[in-house]
């Protein structure tokens, strides 16, 4: 697997932009795919947006100036993609109430939660936030990036970020409360 | 992200919510469709070679093209209605322009004397119907006497005239 140095380099090389993009591609197209997974939850809007973000990866990989890691620059753009996407499709409301139903009795149950319409609800959650939260949430709560590496991503402070981060949970749990 | 990164996110969740930490461990495992990464790289590919392609300079279009574009702009009701706009301009202004051309040739016609005009016959007389120089020569008899010619010299331009004059027309004149 090449380093990210090796596929910049590549990438910014006369004539090895094309055979940069596929080294970039194979490296990063699993974690981003599962990423746009857990926000969209379905493959075919997952499909759109992995395209655009590599896309845009390529037009942009000028404008990258190395201060965060390579991937980290990668979930950013994956996450703005798909939170303009979510954005701008209105979820149905009986979508919603399916899956509070379900929740519901997950949580009476005290068993494991079971997936999809937990997912489903969590996505619809997500979505009420405003978008800068919607971006640091993601970044936090599915991959798990360091408020460091988030800093020099967004370009904002880490105690910005932290607070931004746990008031967008403790929304999405009142999301989950509601009746 | 390393483990550290992992534990410490998982802690920091937990301590927030944790009903939300429950559902992220309970996140059920995401894997694409085989083959899916290798046509989406072809696609990637493909969209961006379009793309530039698309970016490119356009060829210029041919004759026949702009012909064509230019025969399509009269289909979009502005534009016939303005193209008939400008010929009926047109036209109105050629029927205002061409009398008042002929009234000038009048005009210009009508501020000659009538030895300027004589005389401009007889040297393009070849240029003359000869019904017209019969009419002229009858209804003008008067120009022999104001010519300033002797009668003999009179005689003999009326004689060299009708020299080159064929017998038809001299049955016309006579």
């Amino acid at each position: 697997m090449p380093s990210d140095e090796q596929i910049l380099a590549l990438m910014r090389a006369s004539g090895g932009m094309e055979r940069g993009l596929q080294l970039l591609m194979n490296k990063y197209q699993a974690p981003l795919y599962r990423q746009l997974m857990r926000m969209t939850g379905n493959h075919d809007d997952t499909a759109d947006l992995l395209q655009n973000c590599f896309i845009k990866a390529y037009r942009h990989i000028g404008q990258f100036e190395g201060k965060s890691k390579l991937s980290s620059w990668l979930y950013r753009i994956a996450a703005n993609e798909a939170i303009t996407f979510l954005t701008n499709v209105k979820r149905r409301a009986t979508d919603s109430m399916q899956a509070h139903e379900h929740l519901n009795a997950s949580l009476q149950a005290d068993t494991p939660i079971d997936g999809e319409a937990i997912q489903e609800r969590l996505r619809l959650a997500i979505n009420t936030l405003p978008d800068k939260q919607k971006l640091v949430f993601s970044l936090r709560y599915y991959e798990e990036m360091p408020y460091e590496e988030m800093s020099k991503t967004l370009g904002t402070s880490v105690g910005a970020l932290k607070a931004s981060y746990h008031h967008a949970v403790k929304k999405v749990e009142d999301f989950f409360h509601e009746k | 992200m390393s483990e550290h990164t992992t534990n410490e996110a998982r802690e920091e969740l937990a301590g927030l919510s944790p009903l939300l930490s429950r559902i992220r461990q309970s996140e059920p495992a995401i894997e694409a469709p085989e083959n899916y990464f290798r046509d989406m790289q072809q696609d990637v590919l493909w969209r961006l070679k379009t793309e530039q392609t698309a970016v490119s300079p356009p060829s210029a279009p041919s004759l026949w093209e702009r012909l064509a574009a230019a025969l399509g702009m009269f289909r979009r009701p502005a534009f016939a209605v303005g193209f008939a706009t400008v010929a009926i301009a047109v036209v109105t202004a050629l029927w205002l322009w061409l009398p008042q051309r002929t009234t000038d040739a009048d005009t210009s016609l009508a501020s000659l004397t009538e030895e300027e005009t004589l005389a401009y016959i007889e040297n393009n007389l070849e240029d003359f119907d000869t019904d017209l120089l019969a009419q002229t020569i009858t209804g003008n008899a008067s120009w022999l006497g104001t010519s300033g010619l002797s009668e003999e010299e009179s005689t003999r331009l009326l004689e060299e005239m009708l020299q080159e004059l064929n017998a038809d027309s001299l049955d016309k004149l006579f």
